[in-house]
């Protein structure tokens, strides 16, 4: 993967998608400032912040990965000098830039609000979970969108995603029962979340492994 | 150059004889002297957009015909034979007549009333 | 002609799809030469040309552009590689401009003078977001980007399709421009017979993802004819060697032929029919007679 238009490729999707990174990102710090209004603020401002990074996990796949597919820019891409192997792995790596950028500065937000704000320490767990959740969320689609040709097949992979978002909030948070409505003041990694936040990584690592392994085997994209 | 041909899509002739016989037309009409430098193959074909094989074909034939001579890596010419701007007129003159006696003996004209009519012909032409 | 020197090189190229298979599809192309790919809707000649530029893997066979196997060096091959498909698409959000710096920052061979020659040509604005072009200014774009790289060859998959007249004289300008070097080389796919009947030097036909013929153009022009025949009483065609049709409706018979022959008067005269026009015909023509041909022979 060392050819120079790879890089370049990455390039471009940073450049095209710089708005959508920006909007999300801004999204995020407005969700954080509903977060000072209160309870209720808290609440709202708290599923205004996951609904957007988990919509932005999913619409930027669709966007870039699936949609070059539909629109057949991915032929363009496929006449430069690149082989079918790289291109999946420039996308990937280019689309995964973008999410993680916004991501990044979120997650350092959300767990800084959480250091200075009155809100209990120990929400930066969960808060840790949720958010990398988001990112396991992300590299699925990512994964579903380039190698399904079928549009109904990865819109049920996206309803399947959005579904276990709600089971998975819940779920964290009765397992390791340091969830919204816990109050401790320290942060504290039990075992419970410690398993959770092992294998979300490991379901990363795992995708994104398969996604480079599968590259090099050079499939069919178009 | 320049060369100034043309092929017209709406000429049943092929590309490669309507280029020969305006070549052609070019030496009778003394326009393309003997020894004058005729285009390469590749540059006409650009000029005309036209593929190449099309003009090697229409050089190859005028070249077999004595018309033009191809010199390998300096280019083709018209050839310097003498009195080669009145063959190719008479030669013209030829395939005109060839096409009269045909179209005659289609109408059903005999001979004799072709010599009339080439007569008549004649004055017409002087008038002109 | 040997393997070395060949720009293109597939042999025995087969790919099967659910309802449609490319079977054993051979082609060849030298430096300097254009060939024309015609086939009908479905024959597989966009397959044809994803698989010569390494997009989809070939089954069996071996593909080989410049002496580089596609299916292990294509990133080394398509450096030299100008590829355009009616299908393809830009991104829209981006500008012509933004896609001129960007393939620029990629081609070393990239010519800006030339491309702003295009631009001119083609009647492009630089300045306007994909999106916003018509399909025709959008084909522009994608050969002005292929074109201002000059690369060594250029493989076109409907390259006129959506072209107003004007713009296809532009682009026939423009492609026979390409010759000027002698190493350069075309491969192009139309249904514009007329085009390929005038600027293509070899011409393959394909049907059915089968090649059913493929030869120089004037060896297709000179070896077809159309013969319309004066049957005199009781008289029968004797069967001749290369003969594709044979229509007979009362007394005139015409028969369509890909080995003409002047010999053929006589042979034909001595079974009582006589010859009364010799025909050439079109590339279209010739085409459709041949595919009508080849569907008709049994199926290996």
């Amino acid at each position: 993967m060392s050819n120079p238009v790879v890089g370049r490729l990455i390039g471009k999707e940073l450049r095209l998608n710089w708005l959508f990174m920006a909007g999300v990102t801004f999204g995020g710090f407005v969700s954080l400032a509903v977060c000072l209004l209160g309870k209720v603020g808290f609440a709202a401002g708290a599923i205004m912040f996951v609904t957007a990074l988990i919509a932005f996990a999913v619409t930027l796949p669709m966007q870039s990965v699936a949609g070059e597919r539909k629109e057949k820019t991915r032929l363009f891409v496929l006449s430069l000098p690149i082989s079918r192997g790289e291109y999946i792995w420039a996308k990937v790596v280019g689309v995964s830039l973008c999410f993680l950028a916004p991501w990044t500065v979120l997650l350092i937000a959300a767990l800084a609000f959480i250091l200075i704000t009155p809100v209990p320490d120990g929400m930066v767990v969960y808060t840790t979970l949720v958010l990398i959740f988001a990112l396991t969320d992300f590299c699925v689609i990512v994964c579903a969108a380039m190698f399904f040709t079928s549009e109904g097949a990865l819109a049920l992979v996206i309803i399947f995603m959005n579904m276990s978002v709600t089971f998975f909030i819940i779920g964290a948070s009765a397992l390791t029962r340091i969830g919204p409505d816990s109050a401790i003041d320290a942060i504290h990694w039990s075992a419970p979340a410690l398993t959770i936040l092992g294998s979300e990584i490991a379901v990363v690592v795992a995708v994104f492994g398969a996604l480079y392994w599968l590259a090099r085997r050079e499939p069919v994209v178009i | 150059m320049h060369s100034g041909l043309t092929i017209s899509q709406a000429d049943p002739r092929p590309m490669y004889l309507q280029i020969k016989e305006q070549i052609r037309h070019r030496i009778a009409l003394g326009d393309w002297k003997p020894g004058r430098e005729v285009p390469s193959i590749r540059a006409l074909a650009i000029e005309l957009r036209v593929s190449v094989i099309t003009i090697k074909r229409a050089y190859a034939e005028l070249e077999s015909e004595g018309v033009i001579l191809t010199h390998h890596g300096k280019g083709s010419f018209v050839a310097e034979a003498e009195g080669l701007s009145t063959d190719l007129q008479q030669q013209e003159l030829d395939d005109h007549l060839v096409a009269a006696a045909r179209l005659a003996k289609l109408l059903g004209i005999d001979e004799t009333e072709l010599a009339a009519r080439l007569r008549r012909a004649e004055r017409k032409a002087e008038k002109k | 002609m040997s393997s070395a020197g060949l720009i293109v090189e597939m042999r025995n190229v087969s790919r099967r799809y659910r309802f449609f298979s490319l079977q054993d599809v051979s082609l060849q192309l030298a430096p300097g030469q254009i060939m024309g790919l015609v086939g009908p809707n479905g024959a597989g000649k966009s397959t044809t040309l994803r698989i010569l530029m390494g997009l989809v893997p070939a089954d069996t066979g071996e593909v080989r552009v410049f002496g580089h196997s596609m299916q292990t060096e294509q990133a080394l091959a398509k450096k030299n590689i100008g590829y355009v498909s009616d299908d393809m698409r830009l991104f829209g959000q981006a500008t012509l401009e933004w896609h001129m710096k960007f393939v620029a920052s990629i081609f070393p061979g990239w010519d800006p003078a030339y491309a702003a020659k295009l631009l001119e040509r083609f009647n492009l604005k630089p300045a306007q977001p994909i999106k916003g072009l018509s399909h025709g200014e959008h084909m522009k774009a994608l050969l002005l980007l292929v074109l201002a790289r000059r690369p060594k060859l250029l493989v076109l998959d409907e390259p006129t399709t959506g072209l107003d007249p004007v713009a296809r004289h532009e682009l026939l300008t423009e492609l026979m421009d390409v010759l000027k070097d002698e190493s350069r080389s075309i491969l192009f796919s139309s249904h514009n017979t007329a085009d390929v009947e005038r600027i293509s030097d070899q011409i393959t036909f394909i049907d059915r993802g089968r090649i059913v013929d493929c030869n120089d153009k004037e060896a297709f022009l000179e070896n077809w004819r159309r013969l319309r025949l004066d049957l005199h009483d009781g008289a029968t065609l004797p069967a001749a060697d290369g003969v594709v049709d044979v229509d007979v409706t009362g007394r005139i018979a015409t028969v369509t032929t890909r080995r003409y022959a002047p010999e053929m008067h006589q042979v034909y005269r001595g079974a009582g029919a006589i010859v009364q026009e010799v025909q050439r015909m079109t590339l279209e023509e010739i085409f459709v007679a041949t595919v009508m041909a080849s569907r008709k022979e049994p199926a290996e």
